[in-house]
């Protein structure tokens, strides 16, 4: 967890364009894993075709994920790619901010308002199972809290967002990262079964991804393998779960302050603008101009497709930083906690969504 | 491999994007600028 642990400190001393420079070998090993998927799924359907062959279509998505964690399981990632391999989320929020332009606004609203409906009771049970579970498991207090931000809202971001908040030790937040990650890793190939067995709509299986999986890449790509379109909507109710998240992590700032001797929220509202993601207003932005006909139907193709090389970095990320090895070692406590709430938290929001898709017809 | 890299990579990467997170939608929007202007057409995938 040394590691993990020096990664949450501040560590930014280098002056800006050698930052940048220091990005680049990484993020064109991201472009080589992401693309070398493509290219597999391409040439597979193509070698079918070509022999009259029907041979099962596995998404580029899983085969870019599946090479990235070939690559960090076996001669891992060298130190001169990972700040580049880290630059993955800033990948998907672009993508996802070009997504919008695949939504109008009235879809983004309905949807987008069932998702908050539905999110606020997974919110609501993801809490409390993971409390009572902790509790139960006598992990520690701040930990538990730390499992259950990153487990109601978007994983790692929550608790890296929630750890200064409330005040927990870096130890805490590593073994909450890790649970959270391992908890991602899985969900991201069972969901796709599953749905698959339950014979789940796009649309259902989306929002169903987008309420239970925890980081947003693993949902928007357990969305993907699913299909495009249910990657769509996936992202969609992650996005409006990962607006929640100020509001989450400012209620676990009043509950800490209180309890214990951690810094009062002064200003609430700065609060929650500060840990508000500001790429849920680029995406709302953009969908308006697609919904006001800004764009010709070539121009929407082309962000569509931008957004689609975006996302295919991030898979790449999400296979790179996967470490079966770590998994391993992690403590077994929080990973029982987090998979056993997690199961609680998939199981509801199934519920919810057949709910939805009965009431909504999604 | 160095233990926990990944866990490092997955830290590193939430820290970069909430502290970019301005940054992505300025990328996503150039982007959208430049392909309504016509400098970035027919992105094929």
């Amino acid at each position: 967890m040394a590691t993990a642990a020096k990664a949450l400190e501040d560590q930014s001393s280098i002056s800006f364009p050698k930052q940048v420079f220091r990005l680049v070998p990484g993020i064109l090993l991201l472009a080589a894993v992401g693309f070398a998927g493509k290219f597999t799924e391409q040439s597979i359907a193509k070698y079918g075709k070509a022999h009259h062959l029907t041979l099962p279509n596995i998404e580029y998505v899983l085969w870019a994920i599946v090479f990235g964690l070939i690559l960090a399981n076996t001669i891992g990632v060298p130190e001169l790619f990972r700040a580049g391999v880290a630059t993955y989320e800033f990948w998907l929020k672009a993508g996802i901010v070009l997504l919008g332009v695949r939504f109008l606004l009235g879809d983004v609203l309905k949807l987008g308002g069932i998702s908050l409906l539905a999110v606020v009771i997974e919110l609501a049970v993801a809490i409390a199972v993971m409390t009572w579970l902790g509790r139960w498991f006598g992990l520690p207090d701040k930990l538990t809290s730390l499992l259950a931000i990153g487990s109601s809202i978007c994983g790692v971001s929550a608790i890296i967002a929630a750890k200064g908040a409330i005040d927990a030790d870096d130890e805490e937040a590593s073994y909450a990262i890790a649970a959270i990650l391992a908890i991602g890793a899985v969900s991201l190939l069972v969901f796709p079964l599953i749905g698959h067995a339950l014979g789940m709509s796009d649309h259902a299986f989306g929002l169903w991804v987008g309420l239970a999986v925890d980081n947003t890449a693993e949902a928007t790509a357990a969305g993907a393998l699913y299909s495009d379109s249910a990657g769509k909507i996936a992202v969609l109710a992650k996005t409006a779960r990962n607006a929640t998240i100020g509001f989450v992590v400012l209620a676990y700032a009043l509950y800490w302050a209180r309890k214990a001797h951690v810094k009062e929220v002064t200003n609430k509202a700065a609060f929650l603008w500060q840990k508000f993601p500001k790429f849920v207003l680029g995406f709302l932005l953009v969908s308006v101009l697609a919904t006001i006909g800004l764009f010709s139907k070539p121009q929407i193709t082309s962000l569509a497709n931008l957004s689609r090389w975006a996302f295919l970095l991030t898979f790449a990320g999400v296979g790179l930083r996967t470490d079966l090895r770590e998994m391993r070692k992690q403590g077994l406590r929080p990973l029982v906690v987090g998979t056993v709430g997690e199961i609680a938290v998939a199981t509801v929001t199934l519920g919810l969504v057949y709910g939805a898709s009965k009431y909504f017809a999604l | 491999m160095a233990q926990g890299q990944g866990q490092e990579t997955a830290v590193k990467a939430a820290k970069l994007g909430i502290s970019l997170d301005w940054l992505a939608v300025l990328a996503a929007l150039i982007a959208v600028v430049l392909v309504k202007l016509g400098w970035l057409p027919g992105i094929s995938w």
